[in-house]
């Protein structure tokens, strides 16, 4: 068996026409605008909407005025999509003309493992720090907050567990295929 | 179609086998070439913006083929590839003798994705330094991939020949 004997076939029985490239890469590039990452769409999505709930429950129980509630939505809202825009582009920017492709896949996992690390160590207390502002602002002062304490911790927890699954689902499989192929290159003979 | 959009097609017309060789090696149809050519194409156009020239454009072109076939396309093509298999095995079983390249070919495509960028390169008549600085490995190890290579393919080639 001679794996040269393939360097013999012809390798030009496919080419395309520049018209053909032309139409390919407009086709293309039109769907890519069209399209941005499905995935962390939804990441954000995900953290609006859980941040949108969160503050208008405050909101319909009647403890802070609509103006307030409007004011934290939108900046909310802002500071998540500036998020979303730097994750995009540092996920999505990958410098091929300098690196090697090894150096390019790990430089993409260590962004992604570093956003998820991000996300499990942010989100928790963030969620808890909402739960002692409502505790406070119902029971008027920190004896309700202290009283309750548990509602505190149970916050705490059951967010850590579903940012834990959330990130899991979302990038469990992406991080894992990363990992394995950064390995298979590691693998010194 | 602006001055920009001129000058990377034309980079593409003259360098398109590199492409091809690429997803000759990662597809096995000619819809999954096609679809896996537009995601490259896609993938080099994104990131032509930032081609300083620091590296030659054949080695771009080739890092970002590569990259694209590892990364991204498996997924794409995952459900494209199962709506085809059937085909592919009714064509496979009319064949009363595979010749020696398509039983070659053949073991190429059980080969890993990163397996399969070595052969790419290899198949290409890249220098290991050229393949060294592609894949981002040592030379040294390119060497020692490629031997293991070489005789994993051939167990896999005597494998088939004997119809295991």
């Amino acid at each position: 068996m001679d794996i040269d004997k393939l360097k013999e076939l012809k390798t030009d029985s496919i080419k395309y026409s520049r018209t053909e490239i032309n139409q390919i890469f407009e086709l293309r590039t039109e769907r890519s605008l069209k399209s941005t990452n499905r995935k962390m769409l939804i990441d954000l999505l995900l953290m609006g909407i859980t941040t949108a709930i969160l503050i208008s429950i405050t909101f319909f129980i009647g403890l802070q005025s609509r103006l307030l509630v409007s004011g934290q939505i939108a900046i909310i809202a802002g500071i998540l999509i500036i998020h979303y825009r730097i994750k995009y582009m540092l996920l999505n920017n990958v410098d091929l003309s300098n690196n090697g492709i090894k150096p390019a896949i790990t430089k993409i996992k260590n962004r992604l493992e570093g956003y998820i690390v991000f996300y499990q160590i942010a989100l928790p207390p963030l969620f808890s720090l909402l739960m002692v502002k409502f505790q406070f602002d119902t029971y008027g002062g920190w004896n309700g907050v202290f009283n309750k304490w548990y509602y505190v911790a149970g916050t705490f927890v059951l967010s850590l567990v579903v940012v834990r699954f959330l990130c899991n689902k979302i990038y469990g499989k992406d991080m894992d295929r990363f990992k394995s192929l950064i390995d298979s290159l590691n693998n010194e003979v | 179609m602006n001055k920009n959009e001129n000058d990377f097609l034309e980079i593409i017309d003259d360098n398109q086998k590199i492409i091809h060789n690429v997803c000759r090696i990662y597809t096995d149809t000619t819809n999954s070439h096609h679809d896996l050519f537009q995601e490259i194409l896609l993938q080099l156009w994104k990131g032509y913006h930032n081609f300083k020239g620091d590296a030659k454009v054949s080695t771009w072109i080739y890092r970002v083929s590569l990259y694209t076939a590892i990364t991204y396309i498996k997924k794409v093509m995952k459900e494209r590839k199962l709506n085809e298999e059937v085909l592919v095995e009714s064509t496979y079983e009319q064949k009363d003798e595979d010749t020696y390249e398509e039983l070659l070919q053949g073991a190429i495509e059980k080969l890993n994705d990163n397996e399969k960028a070595l052969i790419a390169l290899y198949l290409d008549d890249k220098s290991y330094k050229e393949m060294s600085s592609i894949l981002g490995i040592s030379e040294s190890n390119v060497g020692a991939r490629i031997n293991r290579l070489k005789n994993k393919l051939k167990e896999m080639f005597n494998e088939r020949k004997d119809g295991y």
